[in-house]
Order: structure tokens, then C-alpha cells, then sequence
């Protein structure tokens, strides 16, 4: 493992002021848990995908005032992230001042990219359901990957409709709360 | 295509260099920047200035025409994002309404839509969806539902239950109730599976945000009157629903530890998508328990010292809970139970 590598997010960002590779490092740990972020709330992938970028390109025009506080910048980056959602929600459109400011080209997605972006966006939320008690685990994926009827999955597991609601309820809450620590992490 | 992750970060390295003024270059910058090395004098110039003033072009016009609308293209729960536009308009005439079991080889399902004369086809799998079809498109869907042979099934008690078709037909929404035939469920499951492409007006799928919330409150088992679970409201949820008229709804509730069934006082009150907002923040921030159904938002909180111990043989005590639900309206002014039937 490099120096680089074993930096804080922190000292990342204030490196970053001076070289770009400070910055991908940056990127690269974080771009995941951001796509995410967005693709939870968007449509498809390429708008959370131009979200993201948007994101990173506005925290990369962002880092040469970045001083470190209390809050981890990883919150910094996910303020930046959901000003983003919220001025494209405003606007009805995703917004491309930062990358225009940083004369960003466009880059444009076909299937295997868009694949890819799946990919990453899920493997954070299926790495979270292995977390999981496993009867909430099995509720889940029974219902929402397998998109099986309460009554089926109550069937199979000799369990009642309401026993089956309340483990898949449990067990996307506890998701939930994972998500959201995630983001604040 | 390369890898969009990488591609992003080779854009940010090079704008990272470019915001540092870095003198290390990305060799196909390198190479692109030599190549006018060659050039000589003023041509040289001439010519770095009209690549710069070409790439600044590119960049800003046809470059970035892939921007992309922000669309909710999947239903959501609870409340809508800030900002979402609500459906419009805000009301309409029901037309059809179903809510028909889907079971079958493929496995087990239902079809929940609402279609109105304005051509709104609102259906609820997760979360509410909106599709538009034209006036013909409606009128096709409709006379798909009379021609099948309605007539000859039992009138529906409500439209809160499995295995429901409401038609208009004159001026009045007609209702049944019944195992209706394979073929009129396969389609009402799936009308854009048969609908010709001329019945649809936008059969893009977008999220229903709809403009109001019914907000329903209640205690159970043991019912408590308005002003009492009120006062077990934090103070700023409380303010938002004190204001607001409340209409009582009487119900009764099956509870196996409580035979046979209870009377229970549901009251509800119409609100905004900002004031429902405002009690969801309200709730939220006093840690209430959230639970997500199908289309809904609902919280609940156990009334400390309330809990009921039921009759033998069932095993007590039984927590006593204020539940508060956000049931979104729909055009006919109907709001949605999406757990009950």
C-alpha cells in the first residue's frame, strides 16, 4: 500500500490542492457510495451518473478553499451531493456548471457503460443486505429481487403475511439507517 | 466504451491538472500539444488559437446536449422529493378503476390502476406511476372493461378490496366484484402490452406526485379521543394537525387477542404536500418510528403506560400505539389505503 493510500479523506483534499492524482484517490474511494447516493433517487443510471460527476467536479473546484473541520469530509462531499439533487429537482434538469467551468468533456454511455454503473451502484447495497439477520435477509430478497407475493413467501417459510411484512419492513429500515450512516460516514 | 468510472476520473485528473496549472500532462494531451510544436511563428499561433476557440465551441454547444432531464421514472413512498412537480391538474373524472389478483403460472401479483377522462393512467406497484393516454386511448381501455361481460358479476362492496373493476357507464361508476376472466385481467395487468401505440398520449412512466395528503391518525387497541393523541404528538406535529380540521372515521379492528372486534376512531385530516411535510420533519425529528408500506408513509409510537392485557387465552400485554398515516389523494379525490383489502 502507497503513503497515499494510508492518507486521511482529509489529507487527501488538502494534497489535492497541488496534485491531481490526490484527488483521483479521492475520488476513487468515494465515487461508489456517491453514484449510489444518487441512483437511490433518480431515474436511471445516466442521471445519477451526470449527477455524480457534477458532484466530484464541484468538490474539485471546491478543494482549493477546503479546510478541515469537524465534520468528516466525506459529509462535505455528500453536502455537495445533495445540493446537486436538489438545484436538479429546482431546475427539472441536471445542471452541468461545474464540469463546463472545469471544461469537462461529456461522456456519453452505451449499454456496457451503463452496466458498469449499475454494478457499482448496487454492490454497496448488496454488500449491506449480507448484514442482515437472515430470515430478514431471505424476506427481502424473496420480495424485492425476486418481487414474490407476501402470501407465497409466507407459504414457503410456514410463517404468517404479517410475520413475512415485518421482517422485509426490519430489514429495509435497517438498510436504511445503514445508507444514510453510510452517507454522513 | 471504456469504463465510465475511469473515464470520469481521467476528466477530473486532467481538470485537476488544468486547476493547478500542473506542467504534468496526460500523454494524449502531450502528444496533441507537440504536434503544433512543429508548427512555426505566427501560423502556429494562429493555429492554437482556433483549436482553443474550436474545443471551447464543441464543449459548449453539441457537447453538452446529452444533459438529461431529471425524470421520476419510479414510484416513490411516502412524501415526494422537494421540488418534484405535482401531477396536474389537480382533480378528475375517474373512468375506471380496478384492483384485480394476478395469479397465475407466472406467480402471484395484482393490477391496481386508476384512469381518469383526462387520460391519466395512475398505477400502484411501487409507489404510484403515471402514463398518459389520449381520449381514444381511455375510451379503448373502457369499452375493453364493459364488453367482457360485466354485468353478469355481483356488485363490488367498495373499491378497498381484491378483485374489483369500477366503469363508468353514463354518469355513474359502476362497481363489481369478482374472478373476473383471464384474458380482461391479463390486459388490464399490462395495457400497454395491447393498446396501439396511437392510444398513448405519453407512455413514458413518470412518478404520481400528488398535490395533497390525507393524514390519518389513530389509537389502537384501545382508542383514544382526538385531543388525547394530540397531546402525545410532539409539540411542532401537533401544532400542524391542531390547525387543521379532523374528520372522524369510525372502524372497527379484528385483533385475534381481542375478540371479536373492536371500535376504533380514525381521524382524518387534508393536508398539503408542504404541511404533510412539515409533520413528517416534525416526527422524524422527535425519533418516531417510520415504517414504508407499498404507496404509504406511516409512524407509530407505543403510549407509554397504556398497555392492554387481553382476555385468555391470548398472551399479553398487548402495546397500545398511536399510528399516524400519510395516504396520498388521488384526481378523483380518493386517498389510498395501499396495505388495506
Amino acid at each position: 500500500m502507497s503513503n497515499a493510500e494510508q492518507c486521511s479523506d482529509a489529507d487527501l483534499l488538502l494534497a489535492a490542492r497541488t496534485s491531481a492524482e490526490a484527488f483521483g484517490l479521492f475520488y476513487e474511494r468515494h465515487f461508489a457510495a456517491v453514484l449510489a447516493f444518487f441512483r437511490r433517487r433518480v431515474a436511471g443510471p445516466e442521471e445519477a451518473f451526470d449527477l455524480a460527476a457534477e458532484t466530484f467536479a464541484a468538490a474539485l473546484a471546491s478543494v482549493p478553499r477546503f479546510e478541515p473541520g469537524p465534520e468528516p469530509p466525506r459529509a462535505w462531499l455528500f453536502a455537495i451531493a445533495r445540493h446537486k439533487f436538489s438545484e436538479a429537482l429546482r431546475s427539472s434538469r441536471i445542471q452541468d456548471d461545474a464540469r463546463r467551468a472545469l471544461a469537462m468533456q461529456p461522456i456519453e454511455l452505451d449499454d456496457e457503460a451503463i452496466e458498469i454503473l449499475e454494478t457499482t451502484a448496487n454492490a454497496a447495497a448488496v454488500g449491506l443486505l449480507e448484514t442482515l439477520a437472515p430470515e430478514q435477509r431471505d424476506a427481502i430478497k424473496a420480495r424485492h429481487l425476486e418481487d414474490r407475493g407476501y402470501a407465497e413467501i409466507a407459504a414457503e417459510l410456514r410463517c404468517s403475511e404479517s410475520v413475512v411484512r415485518k421482517r422485509v419492513s426490519r430489514g429495509l429500515a435497517s438498510l436504511q439507517t445503514q445508507l444514510r450512516n453510510g452517507e454522513a460516514r | 466504451m471504456s469504463d465510465p468510472v475511469s473515464h470520469l476520473k481521467r476528466e477530473l485528473l486532467a481538470a485537476a491538472e488544468r486547476q493547478q496549472g500542473h506542467t504534468v500532462l496526460a500523454p494524449s494531451r502531450r502528444r496533441w500539444l507537440e504536434r503544433f510544436r512543429a508548427v512555426p511563428g505566427r501560423r502556429r499561433r494562429l493555429v492554437v488559437v482556433l483549436a482553443a476557440v474550436a474545443f471551447a465551441t464543441a464543449v459548449t454547444t453539441a457537447g453538452w446536449a446529452i444533459v438529461r432531464e431529471v425524470v421520476l421514472d419510479k414510484g416513490f413512498v411516502g412524501l415526494p422529493p422537494v421540488g418534484a412537480t405535482q401531477s396536474a391538474p389537480e382533480s378528475g373524472e375517474l373512468v375506471i378503476q380496478y384492483w384485480v389478483d394476478t395469479d397465475g403460472p407466472k406467480g402471484t401479483g395484482e393490477a391496481r390502476a386508476w384512469v381518469y377522462a383526462d387520460g391519466r393512467l395512475i398505477t400502484l406497484r411501487k409507489g404510484f406511476l403515471e402514463q398518459r393516454l389520449t381520449p381514444d386511448g381511455v375510451e379503448l381501455l373502457r369499452s375493453e372493461v364493459v364488453s367482457s361481460g360485466l354485468e353478469h358479476y355481483p356488485p363490488a362492496p367498495g373499491p378497498w378490496i381484491h378483485n374489483v373493476i369500477r366503469v363508468r357507464i353514463g354518469d355513474r361508476l359502476v362497481g363489481y366484484h369478482a374472478s373476473f376472466p383471464e384474458r380482461l385481467v391479463e390486459r388490464l395487468a399490462d395495457p400497454a402490452s395491447w393498446l396501439p401505440a396511437s392510444a398513448w398520449e405519453d407512455r413514458q412512466i413518470r412518478a404520481y406526485v400528488a398535490p395533497r395528503y390525507s393524514v390519518k391518525y389513530h389509537a389502537r387497541p384501545k382508542t383514544l379521543e382526538r385531543s388525547r393523541i394530540l397531546s402525545l404528538l410532539p409539540a411542532p406535529a401537533e401544532d400542524v394537525l391542531r390547525a387543521k380540521d379532523a374528520v372522524p372515521e369510525l372502524g372497527q379492528l379484528g385483533s385475534p387477542a381481542f375478540p371479536p372486534l373492536l371500535p376504533i376512531t380514525t381521524y382524518s385530516s387534508n393536508l398539503t404536500t408542504e404541511e404533510a411535510r412539515a409533520l413528517a420533519q416534525a416526527l422524524d425529528d422527535a425519533g418516531l418510528k417510520r415504517g414504508r408500506r407499498l404507496g404509504e408513509l406511516v409512524y407509530s409510537f407505543e403510549i407509554p403506560g397504556t398497555s392492554v392485557d387481553p382476555p385468555r387465552p391470548a398472551k399479553g400485554p398487548v402495546r397500545n400505539e398511536v399510528f399516524i398515516f400519510f395516504w396520498p389523494y388521488l384526481p378523483n379525490g380518493e386517498s389510498i389505503c395501499t396495505e388495506c383489502g
